[in-house]
């Protein structure tokens, strides 16, 4: 069939674009297979706050689809315009525009199964690598893979649908052009690209309204759609902006005559005029692939530091029994004596009685009982005397004041109104009662009220009986002691809360985020570290007989450097800031992700916000040198 | 001029600086070109050479009008200055109406004459081309070869390299290269561009009449 060895003879004739083609594209397969394969290979549903997962896995996966289908789609339309000049070519030869379709389709279909075949291969020895090298370094054996061929379906499905759009796209060019201008379509140089004032409006509205939408809502199960839409609208923002503003910013650098004519910026300013378009795709890309890196470090290395504060949140003593009954007397003695058992000496010992919590939602001072995908908190409440009994203080209430320790909310209103009654609300920072009813994952809320009487009116419900001890002894004894106590109490799990059950608890529950947190972190990283090194090889080639006649008119060596430098560095520090920018609007996104597993810590948040970014752009800076080198080293040879 | 793979190309590389010779000096206003480093090459040939090549060598990436200011730019001279020197040139180049296009809309007679104002905006000691008329049609060539003659009598040094008689006939003085020997010079004086045009031809023929006595 002579359509099908055109089609390769165009393949393997244009490789300088071809090659780079099928690279990025089968990294995009690789990455959406991983994500697939997360979702649907292994067991993060079934986990502790898997939801959860599930549900930040499948916003990455969307974000990951629009990425991918829009850096296809801007690569296949640079090769589409070298490929023109051959089907030109064809037509002028005899054949009909039916067969330049056939060219097409198949061109396209080889690429396609290609770069499936190989993103495949290489995402499930990626993840199977990964997943292996993961579980010996953290120790979590509670995330399994298996392997199904569903992520494979549907990463097949789904890059079937993008190519199928490019080839539309580029059945349409053709019936645009008649064999005439097919010919002299290619054969038209670059121009140099007009600035797009709409276009860029358009980006920067895209942006903001993603960015109000992302700081508005709230994660709850209900919001995903927003989400989409969020991350839908950055994206697309993003390439718009990065695509417009980067040439109109080179523009008005190029017309500022001072800086222009500088040998450095005369030379980097109008190389990336010149190739600004195919650029600006890129740098988007770059720019959102280390946004993700940063989000995807940021959340997991803040449930790493949160773990601590969660633990002293959940159980504020090393020791916490919730019951419905005070505890009796032949338990307290079971309990001395196994802490003689295991030498364990106690010390804090206390009992509250509180009301069971009931669980529901904060719209501004109200608090409505609730229970559904919308819950986010459970309040209790007890009476100021056992309060002050137990944290040593002298409180004074009002029948219409109240106490509140609700710690990892930001509640700032004044007041605080339940059961159609309204109280003066003072805050709290300590109560050592303090227990998550049921091991639920909502964030809890301690009233303190003047008597009984108010505590039952903010709270009908019956009392449960938190008593609590701190433990001192070796931390193995420790662990030791509060498994025996809950086996020889006969305390159900749900309702038993040791500093130390906890920690694994969190290890086992944590986790599989943490690792889903570091998989993507690692994909994303190579991801980018590989389009930025390709970038730089591909426009090292592009750039090469341009410096070669400079070097014959008069740029030495150092010269060459310098203006490489300048070039680079610009075109590189532009998806670092736009990361960074992007990663500011994110953070409320994080923070109310974090405030579901009340890991939220402002000063956590900041400081490992911080690190993440020195770290990345320090990565960033080794691998920008480390490429630099490359494009240099093909310039000048 | 001589025949292709004279040896035309390896002399003005050399003169250029672009290459080293095995043996023997190069000497241009008494500096010595054969063992300059690297840097001072480089910045020898921004100040005191002027280049037009055969493929004309313009950057796609450059305006016209910036395409000529490179080396200037190069030199880290001031935008005014740049400006003055230009005006002058391009009008005795006639370019001045493709200055704020791309080399990639205009026509090759037109990119030579864009890379001749590229190479004479230095104010060069010498001129070096090598084959300028090489790509271009008659008429053209005629063109470029006229601006030649017209900067050669306001003073501007010019070494080209041609295998082309009627290129050959506009020079003042012509120089014979074969298998990398100067064979032959002949000297235009008050000549007409006929006489000397006839003159080459002979010398020529000469040349290949003595390889056969060979
Ligand atoms: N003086 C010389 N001695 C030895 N080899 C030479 C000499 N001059 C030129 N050559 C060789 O002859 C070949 C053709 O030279 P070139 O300058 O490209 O010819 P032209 O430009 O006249 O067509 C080159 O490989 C070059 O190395
Ligand atoms: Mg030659």
């Amino acid at each position: 069939m002579v359509q099908l060895k055109l089609a390769l003879h165009n393949l393997v004739k244009s490789k300088n674009q071809s090659l780079p083609f099928i690279f990025s594209n089968s990294i995009w397969v690789t990455i959406t297979y991983i994500f697939l394969s997360m979702i649907y290979n292994t067991n993060i549903k079934t986990n502790s706050y898997g939801a959860v997962a599930n549900y930040i896995l499948k916003l990455g996966l969307i974000f990951i689809i629009l990425i991918a289908a829009l850096s296809t789609f801007y690569a296949e339309r640079l090769l589409s315009k070298q490929r023109t000049q051959e089907l030109g070519l064809y037509s002028m030869l005899g054949l009909t525009r039916r067969h330049l379709k056939q060219i097409v389709l198949l061109e396209n279909s080889l690429f396609y199964m290609i770069c499936i075949i190989i993103g495949s291969v290489a995402g499930i020895t990626f993840s199977k690598l990964a997943f292996m090298s993961l579980e010996s370094l953290l120790g979590t054996t509670s995330l399994h893979q298996n392997f199904t061929l569903l992520p494979l379906i549907y990463v097949a499905a789904i890059f079937a649908g993008i190519f199928i759009l490019i080839i539309l796209f580029d059945f349409w060019g053709l019936k645009r052009v008649n064999p005439i201008n097919l010919w002299a379509k290619s054969s038209q140089p670059e121009k140099e690209p007009k600035s797009h004032t709409l276009l860029a409006v358009l980006g920067i509205i895209a942006l903001l309204i993603g960015y109000c939408i992302s700081v508005m809502i709230k994660p709850t199960g209900a919001a995903f759609g927003q989400f989409i839409i969020a991350i839908v609208l950055v994206v697309a923002g993003s390439y718009l902006v990065f695509i417009t503003a980067s040439i109109s910013l080179l523009k008005i650098l190029k017309k500022n005559q001072n800086y222009y004519y500088k040998p450095n910026h005369f030379i980097s300013v109008s190389n990336m005029l010149y190739r600004m378009k195919q650029n600006g795709a890129g740098l988007a890309s770059i720019s959102l692939l280390c946004t993700s890196i940063l989000v995807a470090l940021i959340a997991s290395v803040s449930l790493v530091e949160g773990q601590n504060n969660l633990i002293n949140l959940w159980s504020p003593v090393d020791v916490q029994i919730v019951s419905k009954a005070p505890l009796s007397t032949t338990a307290k003695q079971t309990i001395h004596k196994l802490a003689n058992n295991y030498q364990i000496t106690m010390s804090q010992s206390h009992m509250v009685a509180v009301t069971t919590p009931s669980m529901g939602i904060l719209s501004g001072k109200h608090f409505k009982p609730q229970f559904n995908t919308k819950t986010e908190y459970t309040l209790s409440s007890l009476d100021l005397r056992q309060y002050n009994h137990l944290q040593n203080t002298n409180y004074h209430l009002k029948d219409n004041e109240v106490l509140m320790y609700a710690p990892g909310t930001n509640y700032l209103q004044r007041h605080i109104s339940v059961q159609g009654r309204t109280y003066k609300v003072k805050r709290i920072k300590k109560f050592n009662g303090a227990f998550v009813y049921s091991h639920n994952i909502y964030k809890s809320i301690f009233i303190v009220a003047a008597n009984p009487t108010i505590a039952k009116q903010l709270n009908p419900h019956s009392y449960v009986y938190a008593q609590g001890f701190n433990t001192h002894g070796t931390k193995w004894h420790q662990k030791q002691f509060a498994n025996a106590v809950q086996n020889a109490l006969k305390v159900d799990p749900s309702n038993f809360t040791s500093k130390y059950i906890m920690r694994d608890l969190l290890k086992a529950m944590f986790g599989s985020l943490l690792f889903m947190g570091i998989l993507i972190s690692i994909v994303m990283i190579c991801a980018t570290t590989m389009i930025v090194y390709y970038k730089q090889v591909s426009e090292g080639y592009a750039d090469k007989h341009n410096y070669q006649i400079m070097s014959k008119i008069g740029l030495s060596q150092k010269e060459t450097r310098k203006a490489i430098q300048s070039q680079v560095l610009t075109v590189f520090t532009l998806p670092i800031i736009g990361a960074i920018l992007n990663l500011i609007f994110a953070l409320p996104a994080i923070k109310s992700v974090l405030t579901i597993f009340s890991m939220y810590d402002l000063k956590i948040l900041v400081v490992v916000s911080f690190c993440t970014i020195s770290v990345l752009i320090i990565s960033y800076t080794i691998i920008y040198l480390a490429t630099t080198n490359v494009y240099r080293n093909i310039v000048s040879h | 001029m001589g025949e292709s793979g004279a040896g035309k190309s390896t002399l003005l590389n050399i003169i250029a600086t672009l290459d080293q010779p095995t043996s023997g000096e190069i000497m241009l206003n008494g500096t010595d070109l054969s063992h300059l480093s690297e840097n001072e090459s480089s910045q020898f040939r921004r100040e005191h050479l002027g280049f037009v090549f055969q493929s004309f060598n313009l950057l796609d990436t450059f305006s016209n009008r910036d395409n000529i200011y490179l080396p200037l730019v190069l030199s880290k001279k001031p935008h005014q200055f740049m400006d003055n020197k230009l005006k002058p040139l391009s009008k005795i180049l006639g370019i001045e109406k493709l200055l704020d296009r791309q080399p990639s809309e205009i026509s090759g007679g037109q990119k030579q004459r864009v890379a001749i104002a590229r190479a004479l905006i230095t104010d060069p000691s010498i001129l070096l081309a090598d084959e300028p008329t090489g790509a271009l049609d008659s008429n053209n060539s005629e063109k470029i070869l006229n601006v030649f003659e017209q900067i050669n009598e306001r003073g501007q040094t010019v070494l080209m390299v041609t295998h082309s008689v009627q290129a050959a006939s506009y020079a003042q003085r012509t120089l014979f290269i074969k298998d990398g020997k100067i064979y032959n010079k002949l000297y235009r004086g008050d000549q007409s561009r006929n006489q000397y045009l006839q003159k080459i031809i002979d010398s020529l023929t000469a040349l290949e009449n003595n390889e056969e006595v060979d």
